[in-house]
């Protein structure tokens, strides 16, 4: 594969070019014996560490210095030298210094070289104390200058697995618990990354009026057939202690309320079977919960029972609400249905038959009660990808808030460069003094279809179950703008 | 895809995202939970080093899985290299920073002494003599001694552990006594710190001839003395009868904390002289091995132990020696495990409220009647490791565990879940170091004699080995053959196996119904099942289903690596097991839980 372009940048004030079609003035050039890109693997799945699913890769450059003398050649090496550097000291100090990348456009590509693929540098092999720096310089260093040739020169770099590309944009607004549904124009070969915002229409106009976020989430995926959402409707008509409760914001107007009758005992509450469930797969399931007290801590799990002979639940979770009663996004766990009988390997139904939400209080003092707006289902097998985020600062307090203001994540918008991001990804524009608002979860999606699926989860501290924020007046819920932008990744530079 | 959080511990409020320069990253459990979260970070990760080094407080590690909990822990040790190693260590560890000292039930009688003309004036401890080696706490009039007028009474005194965390809720006992009349008195008292009460809760008299009561009493006010007084009521006089001509004593005394959970119920019917079942009119907090008192404190009054449970229809032991009437009180004391652990659980919030969840919805009822149950100066976590020897009456052992939302978990063992896994590669190490295939056991007869047992032998593991290795289990202190028959079998069955630990690389593992799980999912306690393997082959020598002990996760491979249980469970449940001594002829010294009720 011919190279047609191929530098290095921190994209401000350090560019060296390697390949540029013969075009450039630069005293470096990739070697006439040729390189070619390593073509990164698949991180594990579920694998902990580093970014997205492909693996970084370590690349080995040879270059050659061709110059009218060695002062260019110097130069061009000190520049080069200092830019790999740079990226290692990134890596160390993010807030201090930009990234580097490096980037591409293979020769007989239709992209034009002043629209490069790019993957981030995130170090060089020998980048801790006391190893090799990112240039080896050739034995015939000591004369080949002065002739102004010099061959055998290699470069050392770790980069992201992924080459990134084009980006495009899709949004869909919801309000919190009805599912939203972002289309791009095009599906990709390559998991991308997809970063995300949200826009906040017609905030009130005077403070005080509002109570924003206070413990809320997201949960997304790559298809929209992998998420569905079940509110009280969806569960069997209760028995004591669990009931239906008209509340204001419901999903559909009712939660279904545990008030436990003694504490640390289980009680259960079925649902009609979730259609999700029809294929069998696996599933992580999350609840919008709240809890009128602060004192109890709560235990939940989900019991599925397979073909009226044998149940499988979740590990039983136990949660606890914060200062405030806002409904919250939590993980019940995961659940799997059997993808092929266990003794044959051969597909069968599940014929899944009962499926049961059940719940404990630590304490019913107080006369407790945990309400369920609905229960939020994601198939994530065998390939689709999806993630969950949680909004852990209720700081966003009333009193800042003020007319036309947005709330956009400024972190990630179209870079691949995540650093230790918590407490700082979100933060409102346009509002300065404003608190950050804080965030668990990756913020960032990898996904090859043409579709984000989402369901935001939400509340306001005096409202049960209510959307990412609304008015104290009770005029109605907001539906936020759910954005998307997504990179299309290249394994293989096109 | 996983993350790695630095998060405060109080607030869980995020502190660091560790996730990008994770480079090792392995989880560590045992079967109390979540042991060792250990990761490593890329070395560049200098300014998270120097983020991490500032953190205060007991910052958490916690990993998830898309909000997914996979484990968390307190961040424990910091180290900063060339890259930075982080360990954090589960919330079992909670366990282990408090103390605890309290008194649930004491059957001992190892606290319980006479009262010093010190410490009351009303007393002459010298002028009686006292026997505590029978069992029971005796006491008699000396011959020639003056008794009487009101300053030469005896007492037998109980004393809660100094600082302990609970009082003293009740007293079981029983009590017979010989005294020539009435004037002759036996009261109970609530005693305060100063050896003062205002009044005895119970009292009995002298008759001339023998009496015999039981009583399960109920303190109104708990207390932390107890003080059980004979006295000689009248004026002054010298005792002209001989030691021992008189007595007071008691037995199967039982102090307890508690109030919960306390059988009291009546007969439904009459049970007469003889009987070995009663039918009482609801069997709630009635269990296995547990002590009952019939028409507590009254006339014909008897105490028993429960052997059985049938519906409201309840087997004692031994046979009722008094006819007994319906409507008549059944009642008795009840410390489970349970009990105690939610106190324990209290007692480490109250130091570390973030370190322990207040949920006790996984801590299961028990049906073991703890009858020796103080603690001083202990771990929590060591009082656990005693519950897990001792907490139930069932054959299963049973099991504390701290989940990775803090939760303090009990359980039978058998609770694990068995998880199927297809292993491309595997690497078992074992060792016929400790594989004995011939087993006898070592006891003992009444009179210290050494005995052993009949070998038994596994034919199937000397003929696979070709190889005869013997082993002496001991059994205890049992003096009982057939005890220790089934020491030496559940001694084979467990040593004749070989005790693989075994390296798996999966990256999914399968529950019964063939779900698919991801590998961080698999806990001590559980089962792996390894279904490619081949089944005639393996089938003896443990090496297909295993199990887990011990379980280290790599998070980034998948690499699962399992320490089978080992001993199993089954030896461990029969040499940790109170022996069934309870009315064994006349021992002298009574092993832990176990008591003789005189005829």
């Amino acid at each position: 594969m011919g190279i047609l372009y191929l530098a290095l940048t921190d994209k401000s004030t350090s560019t060296v070019v390697l390949s540029d079609g013969g075009r450039g003035a630069s005293p470096l050039r990739l070697a006439q014996e040729g390189w070619a890109p390593v073509v990164a693997g698949l991180r594990p799945p579920m694998s902990l560490g580093g970014l997205g699913p492909y693996a970084d890769v370590e690349e080995t450059i040879p270059i050659m210095a061709a110059t009218t003398g060695a002062p260019d050649v110097y130069a061009a090496l000190r520049q080069l030298e200092a830019l790999l550097r740079q990226a290692a000291l990134w890596r160390r100090y993010p807030h201090q210094y930009a990234p580097v990348y490096v980037q591409i456009v293979p020769a007989g590509s239709a992209r034009s070289i002043s629209n490069p693929l790019e993957a981030l540098v995130v170090g060089y092999p020998g980048d801790t104390e006391g190893g090799a720096g990112p240039i080896e310089l050739a034995s015939a260093w000591s004369r080949a200058p002065l002739a102004g040739l010099l061959d055998d020169i290699r470069i050392s770099l770790i980069r992201r697995g992924a080459w990134l590309g084009e980006t495009d944009v899709a949004s869909d607004s919801a309000s919190a618990g009805t599912a939203f549904t972002a289309t791009f124009a095009t599906s990709h070969d390559e998991y991308s990354p997809i970063t995300f915002g949200w826009d906040l229409p017609n905030t009130p106009s005077s403070s005080g009026q509002l109570y924003a976020i206070s413990g809320s989430g997201l949960v997304a995926t790559d298809d929209a057939d992998r998420l569905l959402v079940y509110d009280d409707a969806s569960f069997a008509s209760p028995s004591a202690p669990w009931s239906t409760s008209v509340q204001s914001n419901a999903l559909g107007g009712n939660v279904r309320r545990y008030t436990p009758a003694a504490a640390n005992t289980f009680s259960g509450t079925s649902l009609n079977v979730p259609s999700i469930f029809a294929v069998n797969g696996t599933y992580l399931v999350y609840a919008s919960l709240r809890a009128s007290s602060a004192a109890p801590e709560w235990s939940l799990y989900v019991s599925v029972a397979l073909r009226s002979t044998r149940t499988i639940q979740t590990e039983p979770i136990t949660w606890k609400r914060g200062d405030y009663n806002t409904a919250e996004l939590v993980a019940l766990g995961i659940i799997s249905l059997p993808t092929g009988d266990p003794q044959i390997g051969t597909p069968i139904a599940a014929a899944t038959n009962a499926v049961q939400l059940f719940a404990a209080a630590s304490t019913i003092s107080g006369s407790p009660v945990l309400d369920v707006d609905y229960l939020v289902i994601v198939r994530v097998d065998p390939s689709a990808f999806a993630q969950r985020y949680d909004l852990v600062y209720g700081s966003a307090a009333a009193a800042y808030w003020g007319t036309s203001q947005q709330l956009a994540m400024e972190v990630l918008a179209g870079t691949p460069d995540r650093r230790n991001p918590v407490g700082y990804v979100f933060k409102p524009v346009s509002l300065g003094g404003m608190q950050p608002v804080g965030i668990t979860g990756s913020p960032e999606l990898w996904a090859r279809g043409d579709t984000i699926a989402g369901v935001w989860v939400a509340g306001t501290s005096d409202q049960y179950a209510a959307g990412l924020y609304r008015a104290r007046d009770g005029s109605g819920l907001w539906a936020p703008t759910f954005s998307f932008t997504r990179r299309r990744a290249y394994l293989i530079p096109t | 895809m996983m993350q790695a959080l630095l998060v405060d511990e109080v607030s869980g409020a995020p502190l660091l995202d560790l996730t990008a320069d994770v480079r090792s990253a392995t989880v560590s459990r045992n079967r109390h939970g979540s042991a060792r979260i250990a990761l490593t970070l890329e070395a560049p990760g200098l300014a998270a080093a120097q983020e991490i080094r500032r953190l205060r407080g007991a910052p958490e590690l916690l990993i998830t899985d898309r909000g997914r909990i996979v484990a968390r822990g307190r961040l424990e040790d910091r180290g900063i290299r060339a890259g930075v190693d982080l360990a954090a260590y589960g919330y079992q560890n909670a366990l282990r920073d408090t103390l605890y000292t309290a008194v649930w039930s004491d059957v001992s009688l190892e606290r319980w002494r006479p009262i010093t003309a010190f410490e009351r004036g009303d007393t002459q401890p010298d002028r009686w003599e006292t026997d505590t080696q029978t069992n029971g706490l005796s006491v008699s009039p000396k011959e020639g001694e003056t008794l009487g007028g009101g300053l030469t009474a005896f007492w037998w005194l109980y004393q809660v552990p100094s600082q302990s965390t609970r009082e003293i809720a009740g007293l079981q006992y029983r009590l017979r006594h010989l005294l020539p009349s009435s004037s002759w008195k036996i009261e109970i008292w609530r005693l305060n710190e100063a050896f003062s009460a205002s009044g005895p809760v119970s009292s009995f008299s002298g008759t001339g001839a023998t009496a015999d009561i039981a009583a399960s009493l109920l303190f109104v006010t708990s207390t932390r003395y107890i003080g059980l007084k004979i006295y000689y009521d009248a004026a002054s006089a010298a005792y002209a009868a001989s030691t021992g001509t008189h007595w007071v004593r008691f037995t199967n005394l039982r102090v307890v904390s508690l109030d919960a959970y306390r059988p009291n119920t009546t007969l439904a019917a009459g049970a007469a002289a003889g009987a070995t079942t009663i039918s009482v009119t609801s069997a709630a907090d009635l269990y296995v091995g547990q002590e009952i008192v019939l028409n507590s404190a009254g006339a014909l009054s008897e105490i028993r132990t429960v052997t059985a449970i049938s519906g409201t229809t309840i087997s004692i032991g031994p046979a009722l020696t008094n006819n007994h009437s319906g409507g008549e009180s059944v009642t008795g004391f009840f410390a489970s495990a349970d009990q105690i652990i939610g106190d324990l659980v209290a007692n480490v919030r109250a130091s570390n409220p973030s370190q322990l969840s207040a949920s006790l919805a996984r801590v299961q009822a028990s049906d073991y009647d703890l009858m020796d149950a103080v603690y001083e100066d202990m771990r929590p976590a060591a009082i656990l490791d005693l519950l897990e020897i001792r907490g139930s009456q069932s054959a299963l052992r049973w099991r504390w565990r701290v989940d990775d939302h803090k939760a303090l978990c009990w359980a039978p063992e058998q609770s694990g879940r068995i998880w199927d896994v297809d292993a491309e590669e595997i690497e078992i190490e074992e060792s016929i170091a400790d594989m004995y295939n011939a087993v006898y056991a070592t006891y003992s007869e009444a009179g210290g004699r050494a005995l052993r047992t009949s070998v038994e032998t596994d034919a199937i593991s000397q003929t696979r080995r070709r190889l005869v290795r013997q082993l002496a289990a001991t059994a205890g202190n049992t003096t009982d053959a057939t005890n220790a028959e089934r020491v030496r079998s559940a001694v084979l069955a467990d040593a004749a196996r070989l005790q693989p630990r075994i390296r798996i690389p999966v990256r999914h593992v399968f529950d019964r119904s063939g779900g698919e799980y991801p590998p961080d999912v698999v806990s001590p306690g559980d089962t792996i099942r390894i279904r490619n393997l081949d089944l005639a082959q393996s089938v003896h020598d443990n090496d297909r289903a295993f199990a887990i002990e011990e379980v280290e996760i790599d998070l980034r491979s998948g690499e699962v690596v399992i320490v089978p249980a080992n001993p199993a469970p089954t030896l461990e449940l029969l040499l940790a097991r109170p022996r069934p001594t309870r009315y064994a002829a006349q021992p002298t010294v009574r092993a832990p839980g176990a008591r003789r009720i005189e005829a």
